[in-house]
């Protein structure tokens, strides 16, 4: 039987209309060995970011052995069953540290230090200094997908007024934030909406068109700062063109639109939220909308309340307030990172090619600093989930010896997706150097 | 970030400095502002009647304000998608079918013009529509040319689909909804032609900035039109407007929210309570503590014009069921009503509403750092620089005592108490409201001590501690302040200081009253000039502007991306001729000369273009 792109499929089922599909990919769009696309293209590795904020304690987080196959400590022993799939780097350093979260946040996103915009109260207002990350991958990946990026949001703590550095992951530069979605009905119709008219779309890209124009001709009567925020204004239209344009729109999913989940008796309901935030984002990478994500579980210098494990604080301040051995903050890291643990399966019992989605994906785990209460940036947890499609061995601890750059750490994440970047970072972050054992 | 007590801090000072003025005025930069989320729906209101109730950008709030943060926002892939969402949903909404179509153009393009010399984009009909509905959307005239582009709009999106006014004049309001014109205030400038060398705003950008300062929303007809004719330049024009839109309903509510933002009740949302220890903390009484302040701040300020201060020291309540409970009152039914509230209440002003004392606490225990930190910033304006970096935070063990007690220990640590001692002292004037408001008589079992000291002012709880607050000098010059920042949506430069102070003496003047302080800033120069877009550099090859010596005024030009070339006579070396070749306004001022006089070598002055005696 003659093999089927997944854009052919469509066109066929739906008599040549305008609106597209994407769709879980299917046995008989694959090569016979189930290893590739039926026309030979590789199969899409996917890149993202599980973030969550205010470190651990290394005491009970780092693996209790080195090597393969290691064995976790208290905080991920709920995980286990996920070993074969992650890899944890220990013990390397964020070179530029200067200031609590901030350049850890940065550190670890942009390999770089942080931009500082102002000061308030005892502390300073920052943002990031480069893309993040996730974006560097996005800019791999262009042209692939109709959605340059996702960005997902699970616990809904944000800062006030510290800078885009403690309310934002995804950044396209210095104030220039992606958002994270944390209203699941929102980023069920942003990813999977279709529009009802095909020709009302036509008219839309129409518009679009004449607004880039305008938006070009104003940018050349302003200041340098003001013609780069409108750079990124006509960007964002670009895409939103080039995705009106393309033939992929909605995909095979649950009629039923997901609803926010309100607070019960005060409590915010965090399971539930990243349950289903799990799905949207394993069907968005299944029906491949997108190849760069983020989820950001918790934000850096969060303030969410963990009260499934009794706390009765947020998490900052239980990091500085708790006693010592500080029971609640290392419950409450065991908890995120049973949260992780649903995340990653969700991508694992999701079936593509002869495998799964985490198979051909490459995920950095991480926070913005090493422990909460002592502000360190050295022994820095980090993680790598998923196999980018055979770049990832999995499995694996390493642990330096030699307090190494962390974006050693991140550029093998870039890497192990296929972003074949030669150097990660900048200044004191730069590095042209992976972690060559956890890549297979 | 930096949780209470544990920072150690160098050096800690408060500032900013009080500019004696000696630094002169500029302004602040100019830069685009894009819409705050009540802006844009109002401006879409305003424009369609419609009402979008869908999701839009959240304001970037910066420095305390959405205004400030509208400089720097943007629109990622996001929020573009949002906007682009809301200006179809908007079009329409307003534009259901081909009679409101009709009607919403005024007229039927094609109609009552000959059809063989008029084409479809110089049918005045549709010329009219998009130049009218142009000016409201974007706030000012159209060029032709851009008259043009949204006319071919309509054309191609007509001959496209089919002759239903429907989708094309959808499409034109669409296109208008999604221009950078509508998304940003744009102020560009023009020179101005008092003083050269200054740019000031012109008449429809000003138009744009009151408008949206007192009413967040887009200027009226009756403002653009004075913003066309030029009278909207002349002091006593825009003050009448400025006084006609202070009148308006809308100006409550954009009054109100600058309060809201000042007094921080945004956080009221992203706070926790823990639901054990409060359970009575719902999100009903959340709306309760959120809504009284509004309706304290619409009563005081904005219905009965009393001074500023009046808020600090004032008695008023709005209280329902729930929120009566918290100040230990019986009220019936969720409605909030006025009371005074009763001497044993002991609350003193505004501060001492359960919305303040909420926000600044922590979910179980009280934060009297969080609640000093913000008089000292937030209405004192008196900043605590950042810690040095690198500092370890302290371990909090509990101790016996209450939590004054405790502080009180760790401000023994001369590596903190610098700092804390300007902010701890202030919060425990408020340590009998927990942390959702309601009096408690002992913390931990031990009696309360809420005596404190703001700068040599002793009090003893929250109402001595309000009257403080409102006493104190350095509270006019910060509500000024902030409220200078909020209206030139940039945090304030040390060239403005002086227009700061200028305002404050103003504000002085009324009596602490809102409007003396509205009308003072907007009749300022603060308020209607702007920087160059780019200090030095620019767009334009060619471009000339106005430039100015001090020496007189000429021209200059963009060259290469920067201004050069001014052709103003410039400042030369003074010459002994009776001339004032460096025009500071004296002639052959310290001119001197070597000579040979009687006793040998020596020097000479010049008087009057005269040489002196050789000495």
């Amino acid at each position: 039987m003659k093999p089927l792109s997944r854009r052919a499929m469509l066109r066929g089922l739906l008599g040549g209309g305008a609106v597209g599909v994407g769709l879980p990919l299917l046995e008989l769009m694959l090569s016979p060995n189930g290893e590739a696309h039926a026309d030979g293209s590789e199969l899409p590795t996917r890149f993202g970011v599980w973030f969550w904020g205010n470190g651990v304690k290394t005491d009970r987080w780092i693996p209790l052995t080195t090597g393969s196959n290691w064995v976790p400590n208290e905080n991920m022993a709920g995980i286990a069953d996920l070993v074969p799939y992650l890899s944890v780097i220990s013990g390397c350093e964020i070179k530029t540290a200067t200031h609590p979260h901030h350049s850890g946040m940065t550190g670890m996103l942009t390999g770089a230090p942080y931009y500082q915009v102002g000061t308030t109260r005892d502390t300073i207002i920052s943002t990031f200094a480069y893309p993040s990350v996730d974006q560097d991958a996005a800019s791999w990946f262009a042209g692939a997908t109709p959605f340059r990026s996702v960005e997902i949001g699970i616990t809904r703590f944000r800062g006030t007024d510290e800078g885009t550095t403690f309310e934002h992951l995804s950044h396209n530069g210095p104030n220039l934030p992606n958002p994270s979605e944390y209203d699941p009905g929102a980023l069920y119709r942003r990813l999977f909406g279709v529009s009802s008219d095909a020709r009302v779309d036509l008219v839309r890209q129409s518009v679009l068109d004449v607004v880039g124009d305008q938006v070009g001709r104003l940018q050349k009567r302003l200041g340098a700062t003001d013609r780069q925020r409108l750079e990124q204004h006509l960007d964002s239209i670009r895409q939103l063109e080039q995705r009106l344009g393309s033939e992929l729109g909605a995909c095979e999913v649950p009629a039923t639109e997901p609803t926010a989940f309100a607070d019960v008796n005060g409590q915010e309901q965090i399971e539930p939220q990243n349950d289903v935030m799990s799905e949207l984002c394993a069907l968005a990478l299944a029906c491949d909308l997108t190849r760069a994500f983020s989820v950001q579980w918790s934000t850096a210098g969060s303030g969410v309340i963990v009260w499934q494990v009794g706390a009765t604080d947020g998490a900052h301040s239980n990091s500085h307030f708790e006693a010592s051995p500080q029971p609640v903050v290392n419950a409450s890291v065991t908890f995120t990172m049973n949260q992780l643990g649903t995340f990653l399966r969700r991508l694992r019992d999701t079936p593509e090619g002869g495998g799964n989605l985490l198979d051909r994906c490459s995920i950095l785990c991480t926070t913005e600093l090493t422990d909460g209460l002592s502000h360190a940036n050295t022994d820095f947890p980090i993680m790598i989930a998923g196999l980018g499609g055979g770049r990832l061995r999995g499995g694996y601890h390493y642990r330096s010896g030699s307090a190494e750059n962390t974006s050693k750490a991140v550029l093998t994440a870039l890497r192990g997706a296929g972003c074949d970047y030669g150097s990660y970072g900048h200044d004191g972050g730069y590095v042209t150097d992976v972690i060559g054992s956890v890549l297979s | 970030m930096v949780p209470l007590l544990l920072v150690a801090v160098v050096g800690c000072g408060l500032g900013p400095d009080a500019s004696e003025g000696v630094v002169p005025f500029e302004p602040a930069p100019a830069r685009l502002h894009r819409l705050t989320d009540a802006q844009l729906r109002n401006a879409y209101v305003s424009l369609t009647g419609v009402a979008w109730t869908g999701a839009l950008p959240d304001d970037y709030v910066l420095y305390g304000y959405a205004a400030v943060g509208s400089a720097e926002a943007t629109l990622s892939p996001v929020e573009l998608e949002e906007v682009e969402a809301a200006a179809w949903g908007v079009a329409q909404a307003a534009i259901p079918d081909a009679a409101t179509a009709t009607a919403f153009m005024g007229c039927s393009p094609g109609q009552r013009v000959d059809p063989i010399t008029t084409s479809l984009e110089t049918d005045p009909c549709l010329r009219g529509f998009v130049a009218g509905l142009g000016r409201r959307a974007w706030r000012r005239p159209l060029a032709g040319s851009e008259v043009d582009e949204l006319a071919e709009l309509w054309r191609s999106v007509a001959g496209s689909l089919s002759s239903d006014p429907t989708m094309p004049t959808q499409a034109v309001l669409a296109l208008l909804l999604q221009s950078p014109d509508f998304l940003y205030r744009v102020e560009l400038g023009e020179d101005d032609p008092d003083a050269p060398g200054r740019r000031r705003l012109d008449g429809f950008e000003l138009a744009s900035r009151l408008a949206f300062l007192l009413t967040d929303g887009p200027p009226d007809d009756g403002l653009l039109l004075a913003a066309e004719d030029g009278s909207l330049l002349e002091d006593a024009v825009l003050r009448h407007h400025a006084e006609r839109l202070l009148a308006t309903d809308a100006a409550r509510e954009a009054l109100s929210r600058f309060f809201d933002e000042t007094l921080n009740l945004a956080e009221l949302d992203l706070v926790q309570k823990d639901a054990e220890t409060f359970p009575e903390w719902t999100p009903t009484l959340k709306e309760a503590m959120r809504e009284e302040i509004h309706l304290i701040v619409e009563q005081l300020v904005l219905d009965e014009d009393q001074p500023l201060d009046a808020l600090f020291t004032t008695n008023l309540a709005y209280v329902n069921d729930e929120l009566g409970a918290i100040y230990g009152l019986t009220m019936t039914g969720s409605e909030l009503q006025p009371v005074v509230l009763p001497e044993r209440a002991a609350r003193g002003g505004i501060l001492g509403r359960a919305a303040f004392l909420t926000i600044e606490s922590n979910a179980t225990f009280n934060s009297p750092t969080h609640r000093g930190k913000y008089v000292r910033s937030r209405l004192l304006c008196q900043d605590i620089p950042a810690p040095p970096p690198g500092i370890p935070t302290l371990d909090a063990q509990g101790s016996e005592g209450t939590l004054r007690q405790r502080l009180e220990q760790h401000m023994e640590d001369p590596s903190c108490n610098g700092c804390h001692r300007l902010m701890d002292p202030i919060g425990f004037g408020f340590e009998h409201f927990n942390p959702v408001g309601r009096w408690v008589d002992r913390d931990s079992g031990y009696p309360i001590d809420a005596t404190g000291e703001l700068d040599g002012q002793k009090f003893d709880g929250a109402v001595e501690l309000g009257e403080a607050i409102a006493g104190h000098e350095a509270l006019p010059g910060c509500v000024a302040r902030n409220f200078y920042r909020h209206a030139v949506g940039a945090l304030e430069g040390e060239s403005e200081e002086g227009a700061i102070e200028a305002l404050t003496e103003e504000f002085l003047e009324g009596d602490l009253r809102l409007r003396s302080l509205i009308l003072g800033l907007v009749l300022s120069e603060g308020f209607w000039t702007i920087d160059s877009p780019a200090d030095g550099a620019c767009e334009v090859e060619g471009e000339a502007r106005p430039c100015a010596t001090d020496c007189g005024s000429g021209v200059e030009f963009c060259r290469g991306g920067v201004w050069t070339g001014c052709n103003a006579p410039a400042p030369a070396a003074e010459v002994c001729d009776g001339a004032d070749q460096d025009c500071d306004g004296t002639a052959d001022e310290e001119v001197l000369r070597a000579c040979e006089g009687p006793g040998g070598p020596g020097v000479q002055e010049c008087l009057s273009a005269q040489w002196q005696v050789c000495r």
